[in-house]
């Protein structure tokens, strides 16, 4: 059996990687296991089950409509069949082209499709002061379910502050 | 300086390590494979710029071209997972962004545009994510980051959306492997958005027995909860390998078996990478459990071998050496670096 890396040698070394059950066998030549680093315990650092996002888009979007398949992102010409064969996205702005034909394998992956956690700076003052506000609000319940007084007090007095600046700013609480 | 994986960890007998990672993208430039060479040294100039003034105590960083990551040096970068085989694969208008204690490093122009990564010794998440939040303030402080309300931030692969984190810890769980409970154990993780994977050799055992639960899912739970889930759910596998690890020890033939990974660890000339993986574990077991006993097994601990596990990678042997070496030379370093962490 030949390399399934290069082509060209002799393959000699054969690989199980076992993700959630589902195993996958490699089989490759001295070489390109040496070079892929697959003698050593951090072979499987790059493998994620994004790797399946292509197939899953693909099969997705093949039963779509023509004009569909000609929408293309008017900031990298991307379009949903390049999408689906690489499994990426050719920039930010294609998420917001394709948003809708996106929405139901993003979903597939992750489950759930809003956001939950930590906000840059990009995404306004007054978003990061209401998620600031919603996470020390979850904890403030959970200090208080545990009887955690002092940390209480202190989320307390937090939320406290960023509110009253809030109002002050003239801004919904 | 004292390299990350030099410092003691908590539960060392079986958390080798934890690690934090952050995928991020800059707004104003396309995803990786969209972008032109100069586009991709300007984004690089860009993150340089961001981070130049960050204060990281004397673990300071430095910033390599992706160009100088060739040979054994790049290779040694893959074997201590500081990059992904990918990125030294083509290093054109890549950089690499590496602290003095290697703990921290950022490939910029890996699949998205910075991946943040932050290790430490044992099981400690949360000072990994303390760091990593630090460094990206930083960035975000100057760039800005593509981000949708909807979808959190954007990344070149949507497996990645959302928080763009991705919490993982190494394991090393012996008795449960010999055990066979692991195949119960990856379903169970699954069910909870948790992932297990281990590198497997000829046969159906890990490589030393070691195997990476992470979490898979990111988008629509906060850093902290997924955090916490995973935590929670390797401090219970911790448990139940020790009390796995004791039930194994009380077998005269395992007990035997340790002294002989001992013997062969102390005395052989030559020790390939395989066979060292083969040995390290079950002996492990022995200085974990307290097998081993005796005046020279004393001051012996688990995170002594843990740290073995970055020294002994064929290409890192070149590294430290700062030449080529042969297979032969190779097992024969390998051998004395055993025997130098066997010694006092
Ligand atoms: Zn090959
Ligand atoms: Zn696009």
């Amino acid at each position: 059996m030949l390399c399934e890396k290069c082509g060209q040698r002799e393959a000699t070394s054969h690989f199980k990687q076992t993700i959630n059950g589902k195993t996958t066998v490699y089989h490759v030549c001295a070489q390109c296991a040496e070079q892929m680093g697959l003698n050593n315990l951090f072979h499987g650092f790059h493998f994620n089950i994004g790797d399946m996002f292509g197939g899953l888009l693909g099969s997705v979007s093949s039963g779509s409509a023509p004009s569909l398949e000609r929408k293309v992102c008017p900031e990298c010409h991307s379009d949903l069949k390049s999408i689906s064969e690489t499994g990426r996205m050719g920039c930010a702005r294609c998420y917001t082209t394709f948003r809708n034909e996106l929405l139901p394998t993003i979903e597939q992956l992750h489950g759930r499709v809003n956001h939950q956690g930590k906000l840059p700076r990009s995404a306004g003052e007054e978003a990061r002061k209401k998620a600031q506000l919603n996470s020390l609000k979850k904890k403030l319940e959970e200090a208080v379910r545990t009887q955690d007084f002092e940390h209480a007090a202190q989320y307390r007095d937090e939320i406290n502050a960023i509110e009253k600046g809030m109002r002050d700013n003239g801004e919904m609480v | 300086m004292v390299k990350w994986y030099e410092k003691p960890g908590s539960e060392p007998d079986v958390v080798i390590s934890s690690r934090i990672r952050l995928a991020r993208n800059l707004s104003n430039y396309p995803f990786y494979g969209h972008m032109t060479e100069e586009q991709m040294n300007r984004l690089a100039g860009d993150v340089k710029a961001s981070l130049e003034n960050i204060n990281l105590g004397d673990n300071s960083l430095s910033f390599l071209s992706g160009d100088e990551l060739t040979g054994y040096r790049g290779m040694s970068l893959v074997e201590n997972h500081i990059v992904s085989p990918d990125f030294i694969q083509d290093g054109t208008g890549r950089m690499l962004v590496l602290s003095q204690d290697e703990s921290i490093s950022i490939m910029v122009n890996e699949e998205d545009h910075i991946r943040i990564q932050v290790m430490t010794s044992g099981l400690d998440l949360d000072s990994a994510l303390e760091v990593a939040s630090k460094i990206d303030d930083a960035i975000d402080a100057s760039l800005n980051y593509a981000f949708d309300s909807q979808l959190g931030f954007l990344t070149a692969c949507p497996s990645n959306l959302g928080t763009g984190l991705r919490a993982s810890v190494m394991l090393h769980i012996p008795a449960l492997e010999k055990a066979g409970s692991l195949n119960r154990l990856s379903g169970t993780l699954s069910k909870l958005g948790l992932t297990m994977r281990g590198t497997y050799g000829e046969g159906t055992k890990a490589v030393g027995s070691l195997y990476q639960i992470s979490n898979q899912i990111t988008l629509g739970i906060s850093e902290e909860q997924a955090i916490k889930n995973l935590r929670e759910i390797v401090s219970q596998i911790v448990e139940k390998e020790r009390e796995a690890q004791k039930a194994l020890v009380t077998s005269a033939r395992f007990q035997d078996r340790i002294y002989r990974c001992f013997g062969t660890l102390k005395y052989a000339k030559m020790i390939s990478t395989e066979e060292f993986f083969e040995l390290i574990s079950d002996f492990q077991i022995g200085i974990s459990r307290g097998i081993l006993t005796g005046s020279e097994f004393q001051r012996l601990s688990p995170e002594r071998f843990n740290c073995l596990l970055f020294q002994i990678g064929g290409a890192t042997l070149c590294q430290k050496e700062g030449r080529d070496l042969t297979a032969e030379e190779r097992d024969e370093l390998r051998a004395k670096i055993v025997q130098e962490a066997l010694k006092e």
